[in-house]
């Protein structure tokens, strides 16, 4: 669980020597090392197949050129006036059913970008020009996951210490958090875990540490001093879901201290239309993708009364504990 | 055509086939194309013999392609000679290929996982002896690679090549029995790497087959082509929840196409997931 088996890696020639490419490199003895031009030229082709490529994903180490921090989605946020994303990874050693990267890409191999420094160069630009700024890493990939081959959380949460104006929502499902031993906890860096009740995790989120170990991984960095963030996204529809959602916030709350907690985020399942064709057409045996569902301006989720239902209750045993103040909805549109 | 397994077969020269063709006892299909056609008895497995050269490899795998079964969930294979300074006789999966005429590079997908030695394939158009012990030398694997990743999955295309020519093994020395020994000796070891991508075959080819008793729908009323479509994608869903459950029995007692559609849509809203089921 967690763990992942590369047996092909493909290096653009242009960063073969950096420091970065050769260290990852080192580390892996034993697999075939291919070169090559650009990542574009076997990542998300015409006529690849995610699902394939997802049983045995490769990875493929480039440099990113431009787009290192684009503007998040609207509705995205934890309170900044201005927040933005970046992405060192495309893809996830996850396999979660409801993850839009199955429809984004043909391809599900990862890409790495090796260039760290240059994240940090724009990173830096934007702090410099605006107050109560938020990033988001792990958008298009999980922030922490593969950390013993990146070192991307080594390398950017100092960043934020040296910028404490600026905040960093580090989202992740990973209980491998044996990196952050050596990082003293950064007030500005929030360690944001992905949560559903285990039911449903257990069906749907193939590949992850179970909610449990999460929990239990979440307790472990708030008593290590790091602030929590807790995302309830997306939420999950079904029988008896107020049961489960009730009985997985009980979990956390008795057994965290809640003082260091500095947000909890609902999001609602959303799929643009195209995007939730592909994912169907890729697992036309997954129950989530039978709904119910309506369609909206090309989005495809439960039912709006569904959403408000489900994130009113929830907020509603948050709103028991916490104040609301650090309680956010995510409206995103996709 | 109900066959799960689909190969397609692609080989330059009538040395390189004869393995297969009596392996799996594929015979000649008569037809009045440009390229030699092999078939076996069910239509599951296809062959050709492309002649040598890219325009040949292109142009017969597109014939194959026209002319069999059309599934998106086929494997296809092109497999022969290459020069090599390795082990004559030694076997490789191909995993990136040079077109040598116009530089273009591919890259066949990795996603099995199995014992086979990788390497790099170089593309020609002449013959030549330039051997290199970093990458083999063929004439067709560019050519058929970029033709049929048009149609098919990159996942589900297989390059194998056999050592047949380096500077130790003379060009001239190659003939149609040792290319038929160099098959024989290896098909082991090529049916073993075949089979991996066998089961990712059947696997697509599952993910994309119609729910059972679809056909029996269709033939029960009139529906039109949006409908179809909408039919399709709502019996999936219902599928998906009801494995079980016999897709026929939706439709009894329908008077038409319509009727059958809001009553799959009506069981789809009304369902919630049980998670604790599962």
């Amino acid at each position: 669980m967690g763990s992942v088996l590369i047996d092909t890696i493909y290096y653009e020639n242009d960063i073969k020597e950096h420091h970065r490419t050769l260290r990852i490199l080192s580390k892996f003895k034993n697999v075939r090392k291919i070169s090559i031009d650009r990542y574009s030229e076997l990542f998300n082709k015409r006529n690849q197949n995610f699902k394939i490529q997802k049983k045995n994903p490769s990875l493929i180490l480039a440099k990113k050129h431009k787009g290192f921090v684009l503007p998040a989605p609207e509705g995205f946020g934890i309170g900044g006036n201005e927040n933005y994303y970046f992405s060192h990874m495309y893809n996830c050693i996850y396999d979660c059913r409801y993850c839009f990267l199955q429809g984004m890409y043909s391809s599900a191999n990862f890409v790495l970008f090796v260039n760290f420094e240059d994240f940090d160069l724009e990173i830096k630009s934007l702090i410099s020009k605006n107050k109560n700024i938020t990033f988001f890493s792990g958008y298009d990939c999980d922030s922490l996951a593969l950390e013993n081959i990146t070192g991307f959380a080594s390398h950017i949460l100092p960043l934020f210490r040296d910028n404490p104006l600026a905040l960093l929502e580090f989202r992740t499902k990973s209980i491998q958090i044996k990196p952050l031993d050596k990082i003293t906890p950064i007030d500005n860096c929030i360690m944001a875990y992905s949560l559903m009740p285990d039911k449903m995790s257990l069906e749907l989120d193939k590949k992850t540490p179970s909610i449990k170990r999460r929990i239990s991984t979440i307790k472990k960095l708030s008593e290590m001093g790091w602030k929590i963030g807790l995302r309830f996204d997306p939420l999950i529809y079904g029988k008896n879901w107020k049961d489960y959602y009730r009985e997985l916030h009980e979990e956390i709350y008795s057994s965290l201290n809640l003082n260091t907690v500095h947000s909890i985020s609902y999001g609602p399942l959303r799929f643009p239309s195209a995007m939730y064709n592909k994912i169907f057409d890729l697992y036309p045996k997954e129950k989530l993708f039978t709904g119910p569902f309506e369609q909206n301006n090309k989005v495809i989720s439960y039912k709006k009364e569904v959403e408000e239902e489900m994130t009113d209750y929830c907020q509603s045993i948050s709103l028991k504990h916490l104040p609301k103040s650090i309680i956010f909805k995510c409206n995103y549109e996709n | 055509m109900n066959n799960v397994v689909s190969i397609r077969w692609v080989v330059a020269l009538r040395a390189e086939a004869k393995e297969i063709i009596d392996k799996y006892k594929l015979y000649s299909f008569d037809h009045k194309g440009p390229f030699p056609i092999y078939r076996s008895k069910n239509q599951d497995i296809w062959l050709t013999i492309s002649g040598v050269g890219q325009v040949n490899s292109a142009a017969a795998s597109m014939y194959l392609y026209q002319i069999s079964t059309k599934l998106q969930s086929s494997v296809w294979i092109n497999i022969g000679i290459a020069g090599f300074e390795k082990n004559y006789g030694e076997i490789f999966r191909i995993d990136k290929i040079i077109s040598n005429n116009n530089k273009k590079t591919f890259y066949p997908s990795r996603v099995t996982k199995n014992n086979f030695s990788n390497a790099t394939l170089m593309t020609v158009d002449k013959p030549g002896t330039n051997y290199s012990d970093e990458y083999m030398i063929d004439m067709e694997g560019a050519a058929f690679f970029q033709t049929i990743s048009k149609v098919s999955s990159h996942e589900l295309i297989l390059i194998i090549k056999i050592v047949s020519d380096n500077s130790r093994n003379k060009l001239e020395a190659i003939n149609t029995a040792n290319i038929h020994n160099l098959f024989k000796e290896n098909f082991d070891y090529i049916e073993d790497c075949l089979s991996e991508y066998i089961k990712l075959s059947k696997e697509e080819h599952s993910r994309k087959k119609l729910p059972n008793k679809f056909d029996e729908i269709i033939s029960m009323f009139n529906f039109t082509v949006s409908q179809k479509y909408i039919l399709i994608d709502l019996s999936k869903k219902w599928t998906a929840i009801f494995p079980n459950k016999n897709l026929i029995d939706i439709a009894r007692g329908c008077k038409d196409g319509r009727s059958v559609i809001r009553k799959l849509k009506t069981a789809l809203d009304e369902n919630i997931i049980d998670w604790g089921q599962y």
